[in-house]
């Protein structure tokens, strides 16, 4: 993603918007965009500040998540115990299926080839 | 490798992020067992039909959301921590800050959080947490079926609402 900072009427850079921050942020930017970003940041307190925000949002969250979160949700209450037998049963299908469609592909082949010896094409 | 092993690894190393995502996106669904399990089945069967698949990780996230949509809709959104469950994992959390104050402080934080957690709608849900598990922007999209600027806004905007919480 690419957003050029416009210049203002009497030339100063504008602020980028909130969003190109985080893109920023979350290196989203082409170089192109993600360096005059980075240029803005080197000469604006303002958008430094709004980084800092976001980055501290991101690592709260992150915080939030690992501490509080993710260890809470409840385990699967079957423990996955099915997966094996359900894979299992899958693969015996899906061969069954590939064992029937080389048969059906082989008899088919037979049969147009016997088709056009009994009634050769015009 | 037989291809039925392929797939067990796969399952193995991912079944609990796409597991928490469904959960956590989702509400909390006996469902999301069997909406993980049957991504990874979907796998198998497309692999044994020859589909080649790039990103794996991002389509069984993909698979397992649109499944996820299709089963868990009509239900209502229940948060994966309710206020007796909150209640227990503020008393168990084992917090290491050197003074009670502080100790509030992470506390009240914690508190703002959960409520502003609760309060995102399921889109910024379900961007949020794929992002916590290190979805690129254009991987999300695909997985949720929206456009790349789509998901930066909807990320932005999950931005803003929790730096509110706590930066005013």
């Amino acid at each position: 993603m690419d957003n050029p900072l416009q210049n203002g009427i009497d030339g100063e850079e504008q602020h980028p918007p909130g969003e190109q921050l985080l893109l920023y942020v979350d290196r989203e930017l082409t170089p192109k965009g993600a360096a005059r970003i980075e240029t803005h940041l080197g000469a604006c307190w303002s958008c430094r500040a709004q980084v800092s925000k976001i980055e501290k949002s991101i690592a709260d969250f992150m915080e939030f998540d690992g501490a509080m979160l993710t260890p809470r949700l409840s385990p699967p209450p079957n423990s996955w115990r099915g997966f094996d037998g359900a894979l299992r049963q899958v693969a015996a299908e899906s061969g069954r299926r590939s064992l029937l469609s080389i048969v059906f592909c082989s008899f088919g082949g037979f049969f147009s080839r016997v088709r056009h010896l009994v009634m050769p094409p015009h | 490798m037989k291809l039925e092993q392929k797939v067990t690894g796969y399952f193995e190393r991912w079944r609990d992020p796409v597991y928490r995502y469904v959960v956590a996106a989702f509400g909390n669904s006996a469902q999301a067992e069997d909406v993980t399990q049957e991504a990874f089945l979907q796998l198998y069967r497309c692999l044994h039909a020859g589909q080649s698949i790039g990103n794996a990780r991002a389509w069984v996230f993909r698979v397992a959301h649109n499944l996820a949509v299709n089963q868990i809709k009509s239900q209502q959104f229940i948060t994966p921590l309710d206020d007796e469950m909150w209640a227990e994992v503020r008393r168990l959390y084992q917090d290491n800050s050197p003074t009670p104050e502080q100790k509030l402080i992470q506390q009240e934080k914690f508190d703002r959080l959960r409520i502003t957690v609760a309060s995102l709608t399921a889109p910024e849900r379900q961007c949020l947490h794929l992002r916590t598990k290190g979805f690129r922007y254009r991987e999300i999209a695909k997985i949720l079926g929206m456009s790349t600027t789509t998901v930066a806004e909807t990320l932005y905007r999950v931005i803003e609402k929790l730096a509110k919480e706590n930066y005013g």
